[in-house]
């Protein structure tokens, strides 16, 4: 058995940690509905802006 | 989820106790029954062998070995014109939040440039996209990456561009392999 595979003593927060979100989930959580990141980036590049500091308006006129 | 704390800029691995380089590749994952050992009990969060079923599987590897460093879950998302992290995560004696001293450092920094490694290879430019673990790690990518909040999908979804991708895999050396395990 390689070290990798020791058992480890795993704290709570580790066990609680969130299960993964497959993108089939995602499809059914949006509705199918995603932004469009190149389109969104390239939005907040024309408009001098970080994509962090757009509204949630702005985001939002990039989801297809 | 992104689950992976970005230690230090370093073209490889570096052992912590001895400062050894440590050449690394990335070779993709196949085999189900071999990720069924990597799962929540032996330190790597989730159930890989799952993870599989849905995604595409790399591994950060030892040159020449099969001494998996961290693993990477993906899945090219044509509606985002991204490449979406799934889940990425260093193996358990280099996470920081499983063990106080990591063995090796630099690994959150290569699984990140071999995700924007593969979102080139993919047709995304480099453009990718996860949900990070928890705030205090979405903060860390947007000061250590530059990363974006984008927050659509999940309130912490973050994205890389094609620029910031570009300077993530300049930093990184990333060795592909075509070997499959």
């Amino acid at each position: 058995m390689s070290g990798q595979m020791q058992k480890y003593n795993l704290s709570a927060s580790y066990l609680n940690t969130s299960e993964p979100i497959s993108l089939s989930e995602l499809r059914i959580l949006t509705k199918g509905k995603f932004p469009n990141l190149p389109k969104l980036f390239n939005y907040a590049k024309a408009k001098g802006k970080k994509v962090s500091d757009l509204s949630d308006e702005e985001k939002k006129m990039f989801i297809e | 989820m992104i689950n992976v704390w970005i230690d230090e800029l370093t073209p490889c691995l570096k052992n912590s106790l001895t400062g050894e380089i440590e050449q690394t590749e990335v070779v993709c994952v196949c085999r189900k029954s071999f990720l069924k050992k990597y799962n929540r009990l032996t330190g790597w969060y989730v159930n890989w062998a799952d993870l599989a079923k849905e995604n595409e599987i790399y591994a950060i590897v030892l040159k020449g070995s099969v001494d998996i460093q961290g693993l990477i879950a993906v899945s090219p998302s044509e509606e985002m014109g991204a490449l979406y992290i799934s889940w990425m995560v260093a193996a358990p004696e280099n996470n920081r939040q499983i063990t106080e001293f990591p063995k090796y450092l630099g690994v959150g920094g290569h699984l990140f440039a071999t995700a924007a490694y593969i979102s080139k290879m993919k047709g995304y430019d480099g453009y990718i996209t996860g949900n990070a673990a928890n705030k205090k790690l979405l903060e860390h990518y947007q000061k250590t990456f530059s990363a974006e909040y984008i927050g659509i999908i999940h309130p912490y979804q973050f994205a890389i561009d094609e620029n910031m991708a570009g300077k993530i895999m300049e930093v990184y050396d990333i060795e592909w392999t075509d070997a499959k395990i």
